[in-house]
């Protein structure tokens, strides 16, 4: 896929915090529809502030994201935008504790005025598909972790996102839990064309990714688009940042 | 219901919310209650038989302290003839109740008065009717002896006006009443002079033509009696203020737990608004908890109020007559309207608090 057909086209983005700390500096890349890209790197090499950029949750400080076309700084309904563009999953599910795990999915369509007989179909027809039916009326703390992230990956999907920005989505879960829910965000780029950026840890979650980012000390210092090999066995080599811009191979 | 779950979350918390809220639409609804009865039972006084004109001294507060002289009243009654009744009107400390309503007035104003026992009081004779709540209360009837600053008075009859107020009381010769009523040594005077007429227009003339003649006595139509008095005036001032500070307290406890409820739920609102919730989505939930709390806190300090204007009934030396022991329905719905106003102008700080929050921020939250 080429720059000009991507969806997300990332350049030169910084993000520096108050006290001078560099979270990312200068990271650049594009990425396509129906991809999945996993962005991997240490304990604080600026994954989770990519995801929070990308989803516009936050701004950097220097660099633009372009998302269809947008360039995302002169968006002026930041939280409309996350809402029909964006499904977030994060490593601690992140439910609202109150609301059932119906009205948990069902709460980014209230964001974009889908009446409420249609917010409840739809939610309840992905909960099922998703094999929570019968826990749909569960408040989260009454189900499990893997069914509380599962309803996470639901609540992702259910605006039919162009992007899904997932950050450790399985770093919480036991290995049959977690396959399931990348099983989940798989179907989505594949069966739906969903660009899916995950920010992993596990070599085994970013193996299934079409390409690779790699960031250390908030600065890309590899993609790969081959896959990820399995711990203890040699991998292809991370081939180092060649340019400002990184375009996927 | 959501917001049901949120508001039980804390329930100690959104009890004692809604209990505050009771509290100060209890307080609203009782002072209001007392107040706008009082002035009704005033109106009643003039008002039950049907007296267009009530004149009174200019420089009076209540109705109690007008002070019309002998020589006016006889001025008046020489101009106006029958037309004209002088009313004596005061309380008395009595052992059965500090605020004994004692009514002078002419033998023949009996004839205006609804006799539900017994027969009317001869003039001069110690004879007195007994209002139908006093009765009740005392366990007097007609026939019975009734002793009032230490005179003996037989009870001929007993009266029903509909006004709580005069049906708590005792009504005699004017002199009897001029007698118990005046302080020793001091000189005999009325209280109100009441005028009929043959209408509106006639009114009217009178209230200008007396106000003109009598510069030390007001004239003003018999349904402005209350308003116009300047104790009542007072006490509606003293009752909007208690009204306002109750009702200020009321909005503050419930935008102080809204604050504290958001505080405590900062994670959550980030994860909506991640979700693409906008911070009026946020506040529209928050609307809700604050109706809830506002309601239930209206209605149960609607039922305060009952309680305690009933509990102040019962005690004689404070209720005799003057508490009333329910309050219109408008009012109740007043409350429960103002409550409502509350839930929203309660959300105004955390309005302010959501409108700061930043979803990355929020979801860090710990």
């Amino acid at each position: 896929m080429s720059s000009n057909a991507s969806l997300i086209r990332v350049e030169s983005i910084c993000r520096r915090y108050a006290g001078g700390v560099e979270a990312l500096a200068g990271v650049s890349f594009t990425a396509g529809a129906g991809e999945i890209v996993a962005v991997t790197g240490p304990s604080g090499c600026g994954k989770s502030t990519l995801l929070a950029l990308l989803g516009l949750l936050d701004q950097p400080t220097a660099g633009r994201v372009i998302v269809g076309g947008q360039d995302l700084a002169v968006i002026r309904h930041p939280a409309q935008f996350r809402a029909r563009t964006v499904g977030f999953v994060f490593q601690f599910h992140h439910m609202v504790p109150t609301m059932t795990l119906l009205e948990n999915v069902a709460a980014p369509m209230i964001a974009i005025g889908v009446p409420r007989r249609e917010r409840q179909a739809r939610a309840l027809g992905l909960l099922e598909g998703m094999g929570l039916a019968a826990r749909a009326r569960f408040l989260p703390r009454h189900v499990s972790g893997g069914e509380r992230q599962r309803a996470a990956v639901a609540r992702a999907l259910v605006n039919r996102p162009a992007i899904i920005l997932a950050d450790e989505p399985t770093g919480n879960l036991d290995t049959g839990n977690g396959e399931v829910v990348v099983e989940l965000l798989v179907r989505q780029a594949r069966d739906h064309g969903a660009l899916v950026i995950m920010a992993t840890h596990n070599p085994e979650v970013a193996r299934v990714a079409d390409w690779r980012l790699e960031l250390r000390d908030g600065v890309v210092v590899g993609h790969d688009a081959s896959p990820v090999p399995h711990p203890g066995t040699p991998g292809p080599p991370i081939r180092p940042r060649p340019a400002p811009l990184l375009i996927r191979p | 219901m959501i917001f049901v779950r949120n508001l039980l979350r804390a329930p100690i918390r959104s009890l004692l919310t809604t209990l505050g809220v009771a509290a100060g639409i209890g307080l609203f609804v009782a002072v209001t209650a007392i107040t706008r009865d009082i002035r009704r039972q005033i109106d009643g006084v003039t008002g039950a038989y049907g007296l267009e004109v009530v004149t009174y001294e200019r420089r009076s507060t209540s109705p109690f302290s007008s002070r019309i002289s002998t020589a006016q009243m006889d001025s008046l009654l020489a101009r106006y003839g029958g037309a004209v009744t002088p009313l004596v009107l005061g309380t008395h400390n009595e052992r059965w109740s500090a605020y004994a309503l004692v009514i002078g007035a002419p033998a023949e104003f009996q004839g205006r008065v609804a006799l539900i026992a017994g027969e009317r009081f001869k003039p001069g004779s110690g004879e007195a009717l007994i209002g139908e709540i006093a009765a009740q209360r005392l366990g007097l009837q007609s026939g019975s002896a009734l002793v009032l600053d230490g005179r003996r008075f037989r009870l001929a009859g007993v009266y029903r006006t509909g006004s709580r107020l005069l049906d708590g009381g005792v009504m005699m010769d004017l002199p009897e009443a001029q007698a118990i009523l005046t302080r020793e040594g001091a000189v005999q005077q009325f209280t109100l002079a009441l005028f009929r007429t043959e209408g509106p227009a006639d009114a009217a003339a009178l209230i200008v033509e007396l106000n003109q003649r009598y510069p030390r006595l007001r004239a003003i139509p018999g349904t402005e009696f209350a308003g116009a008095m300047r104790l009542m005036r007072v006490v509606d001032a003293f009752v909007r203020t208690i009204s306002v500070v109750a009702l200020l307290g009321t909005c503050l406890v419930v935008g102080n737990a809204l604050v504290m409820s958001l505080a405590e739920r900062t994670r959550e609102l980030g994860i909506l608004m991640t979700v693409g919730w906008t911070p009026w989505l946020v506040l529209r939930m928050l609307l809700a908890e604050s109706v809830v709390v506002c309601a239930v806190g209206a209605l149960l300090g609607n039922g305060l109020a009952l309680v305690v204007l009933r509990v102040l009934n019962g005690i004689e030396s404070i209720g005799f007559g003057w508490i009333p022991v329910r309050f219109p329905t408008e009012l109740a719905a007043a409350s429960v309207t103002i409550a409502l106003g509350l839930a929203l102008v309660a959300l105004v700080w955390p309005a302010f608090v959501v409108h700061r929050i930043q979803p990355l921020t929020a979801l860090r939250h710990e």
